[in-house]
């Protein structure tokens, strides 16, 4: 897994002058929208470099939609601008090798699976000569080879979502915006699109993922963006964010009052019988426990590990929610 | 141009697969032949246990021929509203445009695409049903209609003016409304032309002026008119003229070219004010 240095921030100006950010594969400065009174985006600004997989984190109506449909032109910003592969916002020039499963993905339900995509291979467009041979790949790619003649109406819920993955990736688009892939996938369908998303990060596909679903983030993406409430709350590799040891002992007695004897260890946090000490290296792990048994705490466990990205992701929204208050 | 006819050819095929189509063409086909058996009937008719006379079996004719091409473009105008108003609508409203509009095309190729799909499907209704119509009545009776290309022309226009009036309410209202809307302003456009022919024959101006701020509004009941005028034989009007007046299926005078001008720019108005709506829609 390669990781980028956390960025700083929109380029300035003269940057766009001299082009640099026109070889991103997505640069966005200060994009807001609204709607009614209700702020969807506020000043949102960040940069993905092509060949990078980005996620897109943050709690519902933290703006992740309408940030990507942005980015794919459905909605127009009320201020802001932006460049996608180098063209602008909102021109069709920007979707020409943008790949795109929108969250809610509804095809036309009296076409069959091979008609939809021959539609979207012309608007696409992909050469006549080429058409029939994409069409067959990318329905091999999603897993659906044997449902060509079938009419999209008639398909479950998952597989409408593998049609849309088949859709998102005709043509082999420079960038990839998957907005909950996996949302009606079962098991073996989300792991196909774990292994799908790797086979396009080989062949220098940028992504950029929108999902709840955190393990795929965890696995599969270089570097997370956090929106919170139309803000952008962090952004940075995501090797940054795990390689935090921590440590969580169970005890048999209430564990508030052995917070104080690890302080030197670390940030400590309480909750009934279970401590966490946070950023605790493995090898102050049996200092640690010592220091518990000699205070006179009954240790049931001691579970050293990493911190995950929910719980990376819970802290920085709750540190959120009391700066705002 | 070439995304526009892509556009073109799906809506053409969704109203055939949701049999919109082939609901439209048996409707038709009955309708049709139930009046190439009426007016085949017609001549043989006695009116008070004599047979009508030339000029009178001309007149009923005209009137009754009128009378079935009224009822044929309400179908059409009814079939033709429930159909636009779900095309950018319905599809807005369920994401099917989601997909779509993400692919490197413009709004505009869209929706004249889409208009050109059901401008089509109008024109190919009207054609088969009007001239149909026509020759029902003209091998039942002998009744020849004076100038039915024009009859035809200003009944596919009447078609295309409601469904692009559909396409526009579908980008303020949802498809179930901006059908139902478009549907009651065509009923509404017709009562409120009447009233103007009623005022015209009373010689009422205030009444007139009804019809005619009607006509220009929403032009459907004026290019009515054109149609009616065009399938009127010109000896029918001189003989009958004073005791029509007011007939909705009469009309003495055909359409000015201002006024077919005034039609041409306010469906233009509407095209460009549905697209001024629809790139603007955030999804």
């Amino acid at each position: 897994m390669s990781s980028r240095a956390p960025r700083d921030g929109p380029p300035a100006a003269d940057h766009v002058a001299t082009g640099a950010v026109a070889r991103d594969a997505v640069w966005c400065s200060g994009l807001t929208k609204s709607y009614g009174h209700r702020a969807a985006l506020r000043s949102v600004s960040l940069r993905i470099s092509p060949g990078e997989v980005v996620g897109l984190l943050g709690p519902n109506g933290a703006g992740k939609s309408t940030l990507v449909k942005m980015l794919v032109g459905l909605v127009r910003p009320d201020t802001g601008e932006g460049l996608v592969l180098g063209a602008p916002l909102g021109r069709p020039k920007a979707r020409r090798h943008i790949g795109y499963l929108p969250e809610l993905f509804r095809y036309q339900p009296w076409l069959s699976v091979t008609e939809v995509l021959g539609f979207h291979a012309r608007l696409r467009p992909v050469p006549s000569a080429d058409r029939a041979g994409e069409v067959r790949r990318v329905l091999a790619r999603a897993g659906l080879s044997d449902r060509g003649p079938d009419r999209v109406g008639n398909l479950s819920k998952g597989l409408q979502q593998r049609l849309g993955l088949a859709v998102a990736l005709l043509g082999r688009p420079r960038l990839l915006l998957l907005d909950e892939p996996t949302s009606a996938l079962d098991p073996t369908g989300r792991a196909d699109v774990r292994s799908l998303i790797d086979e396009c990060r080989e062949e220098g596909t940028t992504i950029l993922l929108n999902s709840h679903m955190l393990s795929e983030v965890e696995r599969s993406c270089d570097r997370v963006i956090v929106l919170d409430r139309g803000r952008v709350l962090a952004d940075g590799p995501l090797g940054a964010w795990l390689d935090h040891d921590m440590l969580r002992v169970r005890l048999d007695n209430e564990a508030s009052p052995f917070v104080p004897c690890l302080a030197r260890f670390g940030a400590v946090s309480a909750h009934a019988r279970e401590l966490t000490v946070a950023s605790l290296p493995m090898s102050a792990v049996p200092d640690a426990v010592a220091a518990l048994v000699r205070a006179g705490a009954r240790v049931v466990s001691v579970e050293p590990g990493q911190v995950s990205l929910e719980e990376k992701l819970l802290e920085l929204l709750a540190r959120s929610n009391e700066e705002d208050r | 141009m070439t995304n526009i006819f892509i556009f073109a050819r799906l809506t053409v095929l969704e109203a055939a697969r949701r049999k919109v189509l082939w609901a439209l063409v048996g409707m038709s086909a009955l309708i049709i032949g139930l009046s190439f058996w009426g007016f085949a009937r017609l001549p043989a008719v006695h009116a008070f246990g004599t047979q009508l006379s030339a000029a009178n079996s001309r007149l009923t004719t005209a009137q009754l021929l009128g009378f079935v091409l009224f009822a044929l473009s309400f179908v059409g105008a009814l079939g033709m509203a429930f159909v636009a108003a779900p095309t950018i609508g319905g599809e807005l409203e369920s994401g099917v445009a989601l997909g779509v509009l993400a692919r490197p095309v413009r709004r505009s190729e869209v929706l004249l695409g889409k208009w050109l799909g059901l401008v089509s499907l109008a024109v190919v209704y009207v054609v088969i049903v009007a001239g149909g119509e026509i020759a029902a009545a003209e091998t039942g009776t002998g009744y020849q209609v004076p100038d039915p290309v024009t009859a035809i022309v200003l009944l596919a226009a009447q078609a295309v003016v409601l469904l692009s009036l559909a396409l526009l309410l579908s980008t303020l209202l949802s498809p179930m409304a901006a059908g139902v809307v478009a549907v009651g302003l065509f009923g509404v456009a017709w009562v409120a032309g009447l009233v103007g022919d009623i005022g015209q024959s009373v010689h009422d101006s205030s009444v007139a002026e009804v019809g005619t701020v009607d006509h220009l509004l929403l032009p459907t009941d004026g290019l009515w008119n054109g149609v009616m005028n065009a399938i009127d034989q010109t000896n029918l009007v001189s003989s009958f003229s004073d005791r029509l007046l007011g007939n909705p299926f009469f009309q003495p005078s055909g359409l000015t070219i201002t006024y077919l001008l005034w039609s041409a720019a306010w469906l233009i108005a509407v095209v460009a004010a549905t697209h001024f709506r629809f790139s603007r829609a955030d999804l």
